[in-house]
């Protein structure tokens, strides 16, 4: 049986990026609009939860329930309740880090992001050059009590073997990191399960999957991941007319694939579940939709 | 080196035929706003992203006046000799007395926080005007790295807090990428410069000192202006400060070698100018003078 695909939001046009479930309603980034959207997926309803979000493109919600995200000024920041906004330490070993792409807190509220280097892509003044490496970093938060700013958070390196990470998940029980690395040794894309020690240090990875290279070039691979309550990955990436087009696609945490859906309406940008069970999937698209896939149905 | 680029007879009246260009000091990384502080005898100007105020007294050297400095961009004096800051990443407009203690003047408008202070100016009556962006939350490298970054406005906007105010009053949105201001020598027009547009706007300046009849003055310019005593229009550009008669007519540049983003006068008789520009304050002396600010603007004298 296959999974009813369902829109519940439209922007027609614009490019919707970062989804998280807030707990009654879905937050979507709007590239396009430079705005975060609280969308009610059951009416189809939206409203601005934050305006100039500074090309906001990625959300996720700390155990706590604080919410933190990635702007396009690299740095990751976090959304306070008042309505402001606070920079999480973008300082690596003096050096400023790259520009982010995906993030994902774990169950002790460590920020892990991905934060890649992208030969030829300008991230700021010739003073503040990218770093020589393109890796996962992980925020840890230090001891102070204080609202966190800046000093309040140590920031450290967590990959030694990528070079443009991207999308990240987590399993279920924090012992595994899910990481899309873009461009591994020979150019093509592979996704990667790392085993997570007790200090928060990366082990060697298992390759579950590769993305191949063909006459069109490299083939589109995950641009978002989460994880559902059994700990399959459950991946979206592609785009219609590149190599299987744009998919939802469900990996064991061995890398047996046991699924894939199409989705409708574009290329799929973000994933997340949400709803009342937390058993509907959410699915972003770059042309302004907002899709959801129930597995219920299964 | 040269660094004259005439366009017209009038230039030379301005700029000395063999002018000499003076790096003062360098190797900083985004300098802005000088001004000239007559009380120290000494030049002050920030480094947004080193965030540090500098001074530089003349036969002594240069030090540090504040650092951090919460990024402070422009800067001026006001009449009791206060350094009045326009705090680009502390989002709020700021003094500094004599010895040394600050305070904020404005943090708010309408309820929310200022956008991002960018370059101030005081009028004879002891108001404060002041462009307020929005890029100082965004871009890399000036954001602060302590207190909110939330930008509550979209827009670009000039604010007035006049002597006595407790919260500022925004004048106009009609320059929405606006940088730097100056007044014409009787204050009754305003230039402010659209740095995005690369074009100043002048705009008509009433006895209570708001505005009207914003008209583009000139094309082709950066970020910042300031008057001279006869009344010209000087203004970062491409490859150094144009200089441009009132009627909006430019009669040519002097040429800076890193890309200049702020200017003011200062010396005994107002006639160097300084320009900040990359990681370095130039100064050049002119024949003709600029308007006084600070203590001298109070007490009319050059």
């Amino acid at each position: 049986m296959t999974w009813e695909a369902r829109v519940v939001f439209e922007a027609p046009g614009e490019q919707l990026d970062g989804l998280a479930w807030d707990g009654e309603a879905l937050l979507v980034c709007n590239l396009s609009r430079n705005e975060i959207l609280r969308v009610d997926p059951s009416a189809g309803t939206s409203e601005c939860f934050r305006p100039h979000s500074v090309r906001t493109s990625a959300l996720a919600f700390a155990p706590d329930g604080r919410l933190f995200g990635i702007q396009g000024s690299r740095r990751v920041v976090h959304f306070d309740d008042d309505g402001s906004t606070y920079i999480t330490n973008i300082m690596l070993d003096g050096q400023r880090h790259n520009q982010p792409r995906a993030l994902v807190i774990d169950a002790a509220s460590r920020i892990w992001f991905s934060d890649p280097l992208v030969p030829g892509i300008p991230t700021g003044p010739a003073h503040l050059p990218p770093l020589d490496h393109g890796s996962v970093l992980r925020l840890d938060r230090s001891r102070s009590a204080e609202r966190e700013t800046f000093g309040e958070w140590l920031l450290r390196r967590a990959s030694y073997d990528t070079a443009e990470p991207g999308a990240l998940a987590i399993a279920p029980d924090g012992q595994r990191l899910y990481v899309m690395e873009e461009r591994a040794p020979g150019g093509h894309g592979e996704l990667r399960s790392y085993p997570i020690g007790d200090s928060g240090e990366l082990g060697a990875y298992d390759v579950l999957h590769v993305f191949g290279v063909d006459h069109r070039g490299r083939q589109p691979g995950i641009a978002s991941m989460c994880v559902d309550r059994d700990g399959n990955v459950v991946a979206v990436g592609g785009e219609d007319g590149r190599g299987p087009g744009a998919l939802v696609s469900v990996f064991t945490p061995a890398g047996r694939v046991v699924r894939t859906e199409p989705v409708p309406h574009g290329r799929p940008t973000s994933c997340a579940f949400g709803g009342d069970a937390l058993d509907a999937l959410f699915v972003a698209t770059a042309n302004g939709a907002v899709v959801s896939f129930d597995p219920r149905l299964d | 080196m040269t660094v004259t680029d005439a366009h017209g007879d009038e230039y030379w009246a301005i700029v000395p035929e063999r002018p000499v260009l003076e790096t003062i000091s360098t190797g900083h990384l985004f300098t802005e706003g000088p001004v000239w502080d007559v009380v120290r005898q000494a030049m002050h100007w920030t480094d947004i992203v080193g965030d540090t105020i500098w001074t530089w007294k003349p036969g002594v050297g240069r030090s540090v006046l504040l650092a951090p400095s919460g990024k402070a961009n422009g800067m001026t004096i006001d009449h009791e000799g206060r350094l009045v800051v326009a705090g680009w990443s502390s989002r709020t407009v700021w003094t500094m007395d004599l010895d040394g203690a600050r305070r904020a003047i404005a943090t708010h408008h309408a309820g929310v926080k200022l956008g991002t202070p960018n370059d101030i100016v005081v009028r004879s009556d002891g108001s404060i005007y002041w462009t307020d962006g929005t890029s100082g939350t965004r871009a890399v490298g000036f954001e602060a790295m302590r207190g909110d970054l939330q930008l509550y406005r979209a827009e670009s906007v000039l604010f007035r807090l006049g002597p006595g105010d407790d919260e500022p009053t925004l004048l106009t949105d009609e320059v929405p990428g606006c940088n730097g201001l100056a007044f014409s020598p009787d204050e009754t027009l305003l230039y402010v410069n659209d740095s995005p547009a690369h074009h100043i706007k002048v705009f008509d300046v009433a006895p209570d000192g708001s505005l009207s009849n914003g008209r583009v003055f000139i094309d082709g310019t950066g970020g910042a202006v300031k008057v001279d005593r006869a009344g010209n229009v000087y203004s970062t550009g491409p490859g150094g400060v144009h200089i441009i008669d009132p009627s909006g007519r430019r009669l040519g540049r002097i040429l800076i070698p890193d890309h200049p983003s702020n200017l003011a006068w200062g010396g005994d008789d107002w006639r160097f100018l300084y320009v900040t520009g990359g990681g370095s304050l130039y100064r050049v002396l002119l024949h003709a003078p600029g308007i006084p600010v600070g203590v001298a603007a109070a007490e009319g004298r050059a």
